[in-house]
């Protein structure tokens, strides 16, 4: 499968990434291994990308950041996990209405069935 | 996992995003927030593969260059609080230093023209100085040039505590006159141990500063 990278994924990273915390809390690197998974290693993305987006929906309150509990027996920085929330939600049941449509719409044209 | 390669990671962080318009907070979560990402994904890369030396540097280039990294953080930045530290996190230097320097005395001097009586000019001068200590506090912890340098900050508090002492010892002086504390003169007297204070505190904050600092 040819690898989807950084273009392609433009205008979709936030829905990939409100899509990922849908199964659950996660911090950046987890989120980014969830969408390695789901992605079936075919989704190349430039992981400095990931949190600038992740600071793009937490401003808009589609994701709630906070930091891991200090008492937590892991070494090293702490990691920010973040959750989605009810308008996150919704934003991403809108993102993938929108996309819905737009691969039918794109899909007509090219002439494959979607 | 050694300190040198700590300091790659950090390292290439702090060329990423010491130069990002953006409150010292944000640029703080920004950092730690990254650094552990790097830490986890060099992690990652050991399992793959056992030079050390290689994994740090797949972990960096995963992460992206300092220039895509530096672009897209700081078009995450809010509009408004991209646009006031870019104009704030300007490097502070000898020119514009003076600059400051020329502004605050002639602020001070132009008080001292247009408000003649001790008490409306030592409120602006209170004033001015309430606004360069929030403006320091503000900036305080941050790794980013300051923008009132300490030796702003000496000039302005030996200036403060003359200022300070120039307005207490006539108010004193009237005190001891009039036989009596008078409202103004409590009210000048006050205002002018404020000011020689506040003056005292800016410069021990600038030691502070200075001890602080790097070499």
């Amino acid at each position: 499968m040819a690898a989807i990278n950084g273009d392609a994924l433009r205008g979709h990273l936030e829905a990939l990434v409100l899509s990922a915390l849908r199964r659950g809390d996660a911090h950046g690197f987890e989120i980014l291994r969830r969408l390695e998974e789901a992605g079936s290693g075919a989704l190349k993305l430039k992981e400095g990308s990931l949190y600038p987006a992740l600071y793009r929906l937490e401003a808009a309150g589609m994701v709630k950041g906070e930091w891991e509990d200090s008492a937590s027996p892991r070494r090293g920085p702490r990691r920010r996990i973040y959750r989605l929330t009810q308008k996150g939600r919704r934003r991403l049941n809108e993102a993938r209405d929108e996309f819905h449509q737009f691969a039918a719409v794109i899909g007509g044209i090219l002439g494959t069935a979607v | 996992m050694n300190d040198a390669r700590l300091n790659d990671f950090e390292a290439h962080l702090h060329r990423a995003i010491d130069s990002i318009a953006a409150r010292p907070g944000r640029k703080r979560i920004m950092r730690e927030e990254l650094l552990g990402h790097l830490l986890e994904s060099h992690q990652a890369e050991l399992s793959r593969r056992s030079d050390e030396h290689a994994a740090v540097q797949a972990a960096i280039e995963r992460l992206g260059s300092v220039d895509e990294l530096r672009m897209q953080l700081q078009a995450s930045v809010p509009f408004f609080e991209r646009m006031l530290f870019a104009c704030l996190n300007r490097k502070e230097t000898l020119m514009s230093r003076w600059v400051w320097i020329v502004a605050v005395a002639g602020f001070v001097a132009g008080l001292s023209i247009g408000f003649p009586h001790h008490e409306q000019f030592a409120l602006g001068c209170a004033v001015l100085l309430c606004g360069l200590a929030l403006g320091h506090l503000f900036y305080k912890g941050s790794a980013s040039p300051r923008w009132i340098g300490p030796r702003l900050l000496i000039f302005v508090g030996c200036f403060a505590a003359l200022v300070g002492t120039g307005v207490v010892l006539p108010a004193m002086a009237k005190i001891k006159h009039d036989g009596t504390f008078g409202a103004l003169g409590l009210e000048t007297l006050a205002m002018g141990a404020l000011i020689a204070l506040s003056g005292l505190g800016f410069i021990a904050l600038a030691i502070r500063t200075f001890r602080a600092r790097p070499v």
